[in-house]
């Protein structure tokens, strides 16, 4: 039936409020949120370390960008997205190939996004 | 007393002639001894040869009949008539020119000279003659000379003068009454002077007797005033010129009127010295090349510009100069660089490079490149001006992040209010519909501001504002239709048409044209020109879809659409729910493009 049921997924959100939104939005959508990391070294941490299936990456985490997030994802193969309300003109040129969603994202697009993620 | 001196003459020399022989023949001149009576005495070898008579016809023979041309014997029988009664004659010791006649009927000229002599007790006359026919022939041909130069002199278009050694002036031609109005002769001497500037005369005439005493060529240009009044300016060439003898005789010189030179160079002088403060004084930095792209002109902000002086750059390509490299570091050929395509274009070509300065570093610039077209619209170069756009730039760079970094805050906020509104509205089924009424009015919202963001808030095309609103609600399938002109519009227009266009595609998505398959949305817009002014026709057509019933109440979208959408417009916004499909059409002034 639902092709993310199940699927678990690592929240990289700094605003509390927006990831608890996101969290209420994969749950309906089926999916289990491995972990919520607020700090980038949090989530350096949880992305190397933890069992997941995708991860959703706000790009400004007080300041600084989660890139290296991406880097470790990216060793290990793990597929992501980002969410930014920078315009995908703000993201890294190295980085443009990854799907960028525009917050305020909603949950319509979480759902295409990680499906066609999780797909390819 | 004739028929005596015949007979005497014919038995011997006369008395005391005999001495005289030896001087007779020994002379260079032609003697001729004539007695009182008239008749011929004596006659030299001169003589002989000079007048045709051999010695022995013409001795006993009136001279007057041998050599004394027809028409001068009266005279020739008077004076010597005169002369035996007084004793006096006008020829007597005198050098006279004559005419002489030869044995074979040829006058020509002599020079003459007579002294009366006694030999023994007899009066005798001894006369000296040479011919001068070679001497007259020189003399005539000399005045003939003479005449032919005044002639060419008088008839020549230039001004020509001669001074003698003292820098008098000896001789002017016509020319000088013809263009100053004075006669000739009153130029003469120091006559000139009157045809000098008065400002210049004194300095004039010291610096020509100087150039006299160091017999030195004289050229200059001089002022002149002609008796009308006139200034002209001559360009004056004197050369000294000498006498057989190597002494110096004066000058001869010609003079050229050369006012309308003068002229032109003093009003390309002019508009020369007006041009340089213009270009020099401009700050945009102005360089000019010929048909070979080689640069023949930099302006002092084209030299600040580029680190180079114009001395460094010219004749070579400027492109070799100042913009030979990419910021990459790789050649950049002078024919790939859009800067000097003007010329082979024809075209004004106007862009942005990056130019590598004479200490290396690159700065960009603005440049607009024209081809310089001669009379016959040959392009013979290309003008290049050159602004240095770093500080702008920056500018932009620097609005450009404040920008960014504000859509980002504007769209982390509408994330939080987004999330609020979905912690508030929880759990109750009832609220789910209008969370995602609200969400979809957020996400409108938000996704005008990035179309903003792009165009750094500035004004925003009005097609780019639909296409992104409907955007969320294509799903692939081809039944939609967005056309129209494309307008500029405000940045607070495009909110309020974002968020209208979003309800009336929510509405058709959950009752109209939207929900099923079949259904078509069309959304046009023209200008019309009325007598109000240019106005704006947008329409908003459904078809294809359910058959729509009238809602039951206004509800948010229908408000946002027709209230606040014809307010921003300042026009007329109206929704007919026509059971075919909804229809809504504006009909406003054209919006403002500018802020």
């Amino acid at each position: 039936m639902n092709a993310l049921a199940g699927k678990r997924v690592l929240i990289v959100e700094d605003e509390p409020i927006v990831a608890m939104m996101l969290e209420d939005m994969l749950l309906d959508l089926g999916c289990e949120v491995v972990a919520s990391a607020c700090q980038v070294d949090e989530a350096l941490n949880f992305a190397r370390t933890l069992q997941f299936d995708a991860a959703i990456l706000d790009v400004n985490i007080h300041g600084a960008r989660s890139y290296p997030v991406a880097s470790a994802l990216e060793e290990r193969g793990l597929p992501y997205i980002f969410a930014t309300g920078y315009g995908s003109a703000g993201i890294d040129a190295r980085l443009r190939k990854t799907t960028v969603l525009q917050k305020p994202y909603r949950q319509a697009q979480i759902e295409t996004a990680l499906e066609d993620l999780l797909a390819a | 007393m004739l028929q005596v001196n015949e007979e005497l003459d014919r038995a011997a020399p006369p008395p005391g002639t005999g001495m005289l022989r030896p001087m007779l023949e020994a002379a260079l001149d032609a003697v001729v001894v004539m007695r009182a009576d008239g008749t011929v005495a004596d006659w030299n070898g001169v003589a002989e040869a000079t007048f045709g008579w051999h010695r022995d016809e013409a001795i006993g023979r009136l001279m007057a009949d041998l050599i004394v041309p027809p028409q001068h014997r009266s005279a020739h029988a008077e004076g010597l008539r005169r002369f035996t009664a007084t004793g006096r004659g006008p020829v007597i010791g005198r050098r006279i020119e004559i005419s002489a006649l030869h044995k074979n009927g040829r006058e020509f000229p002599v020079e003459l000279s007579i002294s009366p002599i006694m030999i023994g007790e007899a009066q005798h006359f001894i006369g000296f003659l040479r011919d001068i026919s070679e001497r007259a022939q020189s003399d005539q041909r000399l005045r003939d000379s003479e005449a032919q130069f005044r002639t060419m002199a008088d008839n020549s278009p230039g001004l020509i003068w001669m001074a003698d050694a003292g820098g008098a002036i000896v001789f002017v031609n016509q020319r000088y009454e013809e263009v100053f109005g004075y006669p000739v002769a009153d130029l003469h001497g120091t006559g000139w002077r009157r045809i000098i500037h008065p400002d210049d005369v004194d300095a004039f005439h010291q610096t020509f007797l100087r150039t006299v005493t160091e017999q030195a060529r004289f050229r200059t240009e001089m002022r002149t005033v002609t008796r009308s009044g006139e200034v002209l300016w001559l360009q004056c060439d004197g050369r000294p010129r000498f006498e057989e003898d190597g002494s110096f005789a004066g000058y001869v010189g010609v003079n050229i009127d050369i006012t309308d030179t003068k002229q032109a160079q003093d009003s390309l002088r002019v508009t020369q010295r007006r041009l340089d403060a213009v270009l020099n004084n401009a700050s945009v930095s102005i360089f000019l090349m010929d048909d070979k792209q080689q640069c023949i002109y930099m302006n002092r902000a084209a030299e600040q510009l580029t680190g180079f002086r114009f001395e460094e750059t010219r004749g070579r390509p400027l492109h070799d100069v100042i913009h030979h490299t990419r910021p990459d570091g790789s050649h950049f050929p002078l024919h790939e660089c859009a800067i000097d395509r003007a010329f082979p274009e024809k075209n004004n070509t106007r862009g942005e490079e990056v130019f590598v300065h004479r200490d290396g570093h690159f700065y960009p610039v603005a440049f607009t490149a024209s081809p310089v077209c001669d009379e016959d619209a040959n392009t013979v170069g290309t003008i290049i001006e050159v602004q240095d756009i770093t500080e702008r730039r920056r500018a932009e760079n620097h609005q450009r992040l404040l920008i960014d970094e504000l859509n980002h805050r504007v769209k982390n906020t509408l994330s939080i209010i987004q999330g609020i509104a979905r912690q508030s509205f929880k759990g109750a089924a009832a609220w789910h519909e209008a969370r995602e009424a609200f969400e979809g009015r957020l996400a409108a919202l938000a996704a005008t501001y990035n179309l903003l963001t792009d165009q750094h808030w500035d004004t925003v095309s009005i097609s780019a504002v639909i296409e992104d609103t409907l955007r969320p609600f294509r799903d692939g399938t081809q039944r939609f239709t967005i056309e129209g002109p494309d307008l500029q519009i405000v940045p607070k227009t495009a909110v309020t048409l974002a968020l209208g266009l979003n309800e009336l595609a929510t509405n058709a998505a959950k009752y109209g044209a939207l929900k099923t398959d079949e259904g078509q949305l069309e959304v046009v817009w023209r200008t019309v020109a009325t007598d109000e002014g240019e106005r704006l026709r947008l329409m908003w057509r459904e078809s294809g879809g359910p058959h729509v019933e009238q809602p039951s109440r206004q509800g948010f979208g229908t408000r946002m659409v027709e209230r606040a959408l014809a307010i921003e417009l300042g026009g007329q916004v109206r929704i007919d729910f026509r059971p075919e499909g909804v229809v809504c059409t504006v009909d406003a002034p054209l919006p403002r493009t500018g802020a």
